[in-house]
């Protein structure tokens, strides 16, 4: 029943904001505690005209892409804007907003409400402000899916890419804080996380290659046996020798925490607690992660989130081998880029 | 653009819908050609609006289960998208023991919205997630495949349709259930009365005196599928998805571009992608909203992709009936050009009082018979977010390889 993905994407740069992480050799190591209020400074992270206005999580997006785009050294912009794209992952990108300008309305009336950002109660403008950003043409798309949106933006992408649709795509999470009354707890997540990838066929295997396929649990029907039938579809017959599983403590989330007990011992599995309002960053957050670990050999792993609505999916990466000392230091190492044959 | 268009061709089996024209697809065509809906004071609290009307669903056609999913309370929007899904499914001829491995994509903006602001009036403000509605179909219709929610506004589910596409073309799926639904959303309403994007009278695209879009709410699902695949089990494809594709404006937040470049792209990949040409065309569903520019810039892309013969190429104006059912918008004028084919006309449109400014056919005198149909569909969404896909007819030879 799995489905799986069609096409393989190259991942060329990566680029992430998030509070606690100071960059994608940090992400699979985020200090714990609660962000400060100032953690992200956006007069240096977005130099220039243009960003007062706009929603802070869209102003993570556009530092996170400044960033990957950078690191793949602004190869995005030898691509014609045709053939330029993006993948944006949200779920909680807006969630704030959306309730602030209901609010307004209750209150004061649509009157009242601000030109320049109740146009981002549609979700897809984080996407259609960063294709301004970028000159993207060729296509722009949202996926909103609980908790997989992100994993699922590298199963759209690689599709799509497959399919001719794009020849370098943007693979993005992001996240905004919820309000106080929507989550009184830090449950929720902020922050933007990017992949800037090429076709694996043809493109630069800086970082590595990745893949994804997903499925579907019923929350209702989340026994052992059924989600022993789709993980191991997801996994595959070889596993990959490191799992990290973005779970919740729902039905779906325990059953996949079950299923993964059977391959201790023989796979290293990282259970990364999350709950249902983190919304879809921190699976592409660890992906992040995972291509910016230094090995000597080529390295298979895996992210996998499971989202108590149903969904799962699981990205699978081959991380090129690098032996540079950080990934600035690879910055500088063209020569050290590898092309896929 | 080159798609991977040497897979299979891809057909629609199967047909569902909720809308202010009834609960079935039968009532949605025959209110189409009985010349469309009506707009309704929205009966929504704390509406603080100018423009306060919708095309709204007729209570009783909205089924009142599932009420409640995975801990959330659901709104009208999944509960119509589960009974559409429903009816698409058994429309194909997919019992429930053979739908474990459909894929649900869904095109979804503000899906449990209404919920969340009816909550919201009554002073409740903890966070639930504003777009079950795909694991909410998948779990009703007993898939365990991929389900996917897409997010791209007013033409979310022209991307759908696109993705559900490729993933049977490139061998992915056989078989994928695709569409939208969309409920009441006092946000969405509101943003759209303060950006001047609201018409307080009705839906009019193309009217002069039209002074922005009007809401519709409703599902529309459409069952695709392997043209082979249909084919070997005995279905009737009632029509072929023939060719989609994708552009962005990379201009403004929210007005389109003026120059019309990317939905004259979109357009013409699409054709490419269908293998076909702009004289095939017989009928456009534009995406035609009512607001000024939008119109106006979609009108002349018409005229520079058709050139003279867009003044002999009927232009079905579908808003102007069911309003502009946002995210669900490209779901139904599938749904609408679905229709069309088989039945071989395009109803005729609303009366409206034409904008000399958009220099297109908008036959309302009568419907306008088609033969051999190709129809062409627009979606786009605030931020230049394009999409064109072609509907055409899949009888004759093409039913018997």
């Amino acid at each position: 029943m799995v489905t799986l993905s069609t096409g393989e994407l190259a991942v060329a740069g990566l680029g992430i904001i998030a509070p606690g992480i100071s960059g994608p050799g940090g992400a699979l190591t985020p200090v714990a505690e609660a962000p400060a209020p100032d953690w992200f400074q956006a007069e240096l992270a977005l130099p220039g005209r243009g960003y007062r206005r706009i929603p802070p999580a869209c102003k993570y997006l556009l530092a996170a892409s400044r960033l990957a785009v950078s690191d793949a050294g602004n190869r995005f912009s030898e691509n014609e804007r045709d053939r330029r794209a993006a993948v944006v992952a949200t779920n909680n990108a807006g969630a704030a907003l959306l309730q602030e300008i209901d609010y307004t309305i209750i209150l004061k009336g649509a009157e009242e409400l601000s030109p320049s950002t109740s146009p981002f109660m549609a979700m897809s403008l984080f996407a259609s402000r960063l294709s301004m950003e970028h000159d993207i043409t060729g296509f722009n798309l949202t996926v909103n899916s609980p908790v997989t949106a992100g994993i699922e933006a590298i199963q759209i992408a690689s599709r799509a890419v497959a399919a001719g649709r794009a020849s370098a795509v943007l693979v993005c999470a992001v996240e905004e804080a919820l309000s106080l009354t929507q989550s009184p707890g830090c449950g929720s997540q902020a922050g933007s996380a990017v992949l800037y990838c090429e076709p694996a066929a043809t493109g630069t295997v800086r970082y590595g290659t990745c893949k994804a396929r997903s499925a579907f649990l019923n929350p209702a029907e989340a026994s052992d046996d059924a989600a022993a039938a789709i993980l191991g579809q997801l996994a595959g017959g070889n596993p990959p020798g490191r799992i990290d599983a973005v779970l919740d403590d729902s039905a779906v989330g325990a059953a996949a925490a079950r299923w993964l007990d059977h391959l201790t011992g023989q796979r290293d599995v990282v259970i990364v607690p999350t709950s249902a309002q983190a919304g879809c960053l921190v699976p592409l957050q660890r992906v992040v992660g995972l291509f910016a670990e230094k090995h000597a050999t080529l390295t298979r792993c895996a992210v996998l989130a499971a989202s108590a609505f149903g969904t799962i999916a699981l990205a699978e990466l081959t991380v090129t081998p690098r032996l540079a000392a950080s990934i600035a230091a690879v910055n500088s190492m063209e020569e050290a880029d590898v092309r896929s044959p | 653009m080159t798609t991977a268009s040497s897979g299979q061709r891809v057909v629609i089996t199967g047909l569902g819908t909720i809308s202010c024209l009834g609960g079935s697809v039968a009532a949605y065509w025959d209110g189409l050609l009985a010349g469309g809906g009506e707009p309704v004071e929205v009966p929504v609290p704390d509406l603080n609006m100018r423009a306060t009307k919708m095309y709204l669903v007729d209570p009783a056609d909205v089924p009142p289960e599932p009420s409640c999913y995975a801990g959330v309370e659901l709104g009208a929007s999944p509960r119509m998208a589960v009974a559409a899904a429903q009816q698409a499914l058994t429309d194909a001829g997919l019992e429930h023991g053979a739908r474990g491995a459909i894929p649900v994509v869904l095109g979804v903006e503000l899906g449990n919205a209404d919920m969340q602001e009816m909550q919201r009036s009554m002073g409740r403000t903890m966070w639930t997630p504003l777009t079950p509605t795909a694991g909410v179909v998948a779990a009703a219709i007993g898939s365990r495949a991929a389900v996917t929610s897409v997010g791209n506004a007013c033409s979310a589910t022209g991307y759908a349709l696109t993705i559900a596409m490729d993933m049977i073309r490139a061998g992915e799926a056989t078989t994928v259930l695709v569409g939208g639904a969309e409920g009441t959303t006092r946000a969405g309403m509101g943003a759209f009365d303060r950006l001047g994007a609201a018409d307080p009278v009705r839906c009019r695209p193309f009217d002069l005196n039209r002074a922005g879009t009007m809401f519709g709410a409703g599902s529309a699902m459409i069952v695709l599928e392997a043209a082979e695949h249909a084919l070997l089990r005995g279905a009737r494809p009632y029509a072929e998805l023939a060719g989609a594709a994708w552009s962005c404006d990379a201009h403004h937040l929210t007005a389109p571009d003026p120059s019309g470049t990317q939905i004259v792209r979109a357009m013409t990949e699409a054709l490419a992608d269908a293998k076909i040409s702009s004289s095939d065309v017989s009928c456009v569903i534009p995406h035609g909203t009512g607001t000024a520019l939008n119109d106006v810039v979609e009108s002349h892309a018409l005229r520079a992709m058709f050139g003279d013969g867009a003044r002999e190429l009927p232009l079905f104006s579908l808003k102007a009936m069911i309003g502009h059912t946002t995210g669900a918008a490209g779901a139904f004028a599938c749904v609408t050009a679905t229709l069309m084919v088989r039945h071989q006309k395009s109803p005729a449109n609303s009366r409206i009082d034409q904008d000399p400014e958009c220099d297109v056919w908008l036959p309302q005198q009568h419907s306008v018979p088609l033969n051999a149909p190709v129809v062409l569909i627009n979606t786009y969404a605030f931020g230049g977010n394009n999409t064109s896909f072609v509907v055409k007819d899949f009888t004759g030879k093409d039913a018997e390889w």
